[in-house]
């Protein structure tokens, strides 16, 4: 029979979904962090990549940042892992998305992804585009594996759904007290 | 085993499992009220952020020389047939600083000659990268100065008057220099000073700026300056010859 590889008692998968929920929760986090103070900014560089009708644009730069804050916390304190790793996945899949359509259309702006934003040389556009790529498929594979195994280390649904909490030991007691009484 | 201890063990495993679904629910509604709570707080940012985006505006004017869907400003109206050319800039974009230097006069002077029709669509995304309110204030006080007919020399003065470097948090552009210096170099005096301050004061064409930014939008143009000829973008890159002259017929080559 197979044996899956352990450490510290625990599958590797499970470790390998604690890293990933902090490497896209931290990322969410440190971007939306970035831009929450520059709000106005922050629908700027949204505007610049000229995909959403005006009037959607505000709605979106300011409500990004505050989502990504809050999926970033979700994932890195392992809160409803499965949905906040499919969320972080759409959310990176946009992102790729949105960068593949500006470069086709030829703009060259900075990616506006951790604040800043707007037109910036085509040179220092087209060089970074494959790598800002690279990186969201990346994080969209940490939320993908999520999505298929949520089951993490130090997370809260493993408060939340896990084994039963200390609040029932009582009732252990009891059991025990009962096969003893059983017994004799 | 007697039957006795069996259900009293059934009974146990029944209220173990109770208090445990009790206890799930409960973590589980304080989560959910948790992440409940963090979106009521964002929300309220939103609210807060978007009811603060600039002071408050009196009763709104629309400039006499507003192009015909009121998302520019005609400078001079050239001949029947003449292309219509467009510059989008903002005013505290210094490469637009750079290129009114160099061109507009040229631009302007070529629409009083009838060879063209030159308008203007005044942005204003660069105050959020400067944190401040400066290009929507000039914008505001440009199209104020339409009402007193010199929107043109009003728009070359700000420019010549714009910062350098600009940092991050600066005023920008003060309000003195908007309302008094500027109106006194351009010739607003008078009643009609009175009334450009006015319109200044009470943000009067606040809205006209932000739907020549929506329109700017539509028009899909992200970055300044740009010119367009009948709407086309041109990438004035191309040009070899960049003098005021070239530019110009650069301009009329691609009309």
């Amino acid at each position: 029979m197979p044996v899956a590889a352990t450490i510290a008692g625990r599958p590797a998968r499970e470790w390998i979904g604690l890293l990933a929920r902090l490497i896209l929760g931290g990322t969410l986090v440190i971007a939306g962090a970035l831009k929450v103070g520059e709000l106005g900014e922050s629908v700027t560089a949204v505007r610049a990549y000229l995909i959403l009708p005006y009037e959607l644009t505000e709605i979106v730069g300011i409500a990004l940042p505050l989502g990504e804050i809050l999926l970033g916390l979700m994932l890195i304190t392992g809160t409803f892992t499965r949905v906040s790793g499919i969320l972080g996945a759409l959310l990176m899949v946009v992102f790729t998305a949105a960068i593949i359509s500006v470069w086709a259309r030829g703009l060259s702006l900075d990616c506006g992804c951790f604040g800043g934003g707007g037109e910036i040389s085509e040179a220092e556009a087209f060089a970074a585009y494959p790598w800002e790529i690279a990186r969201d498929i990346g994080l969209a594979a940490c939320g993908i594996w999520l999505a298929v195994f949520p089951r993490t280390p130090f997370s809260v649904d493993s408060w939340l759904f896990g084994r039963p909490a200390p609040d029932l030991v009582p009732f252990d007691a009891e059991l025990d007290h009962l096969a003893q009484e059983e017994s004799r | 085993m007697s039957k006795q201890a069996s259900n009293r063990r059934e009974q146990l495993r029944r209220q173990q499992e109770a208090a445990a679904r009790a206890a799930r629910q409960r973590r589980l509604i304080g989560v959910i009220a948790g992440l409940i709570a963090l979106v009521l707080v964002g929300v309220l940012v939103f609210a807060l952020v978007s009811a603060n985006r600039g002071p408050a505006k009196g009763s709104q004017v629309i400039p006499p020389h507003a192009s015909a869907a009121q998302d520019a400003i005609v400078v001079a109206a050239g001949r029947e047939g003449t292309p219509t050319v467009t510059l989008y800039a903002d005013y505290q974009c210094s490469a637009c600083a750079n290129f009114e230097q160099g061109y507009g006069l040229m631009l302007e002077n070529t629409a009083k000659a009838g060879d063209w029709t030159l308008q203007t669509k005044m942005l204003t995304f660069q105050e959020d990268k400067l944190r401040n309110d400066a290009s929507t204030r000039a914008a505001v006080a440009a199209s104020c100065s339409d009402f007193a007919g010199v929107y043109g020399a009003y728009h070359r003065e700000v420019f010549a008057n714009q910062e350098s470097p600009q940092t991050p948090g600066s005023v920008g552009y003060s309000d003195q220099l908007l309302r008094e210096t500027i109106p006194a170099t351009v010739g607003i005096t008078g009643d009609a000073l009175t009334a450009f301050q006015q319109c200044y004061d009470g943000r009067a064409t606040v809205d006209f700026v932000e739907k020549v930014e929506r329109g700017a939008y539509n028009d899909g143009v992200n970055s300044t300056p740009t010119i367009a000829v009948n709407g086309k973008k041109l990438d004035l890159s191309q040009a070899t010859n960049t003098t005021a002259a070239g530019i110009r017929q650069f301009i009329l080559d691609n009309a």
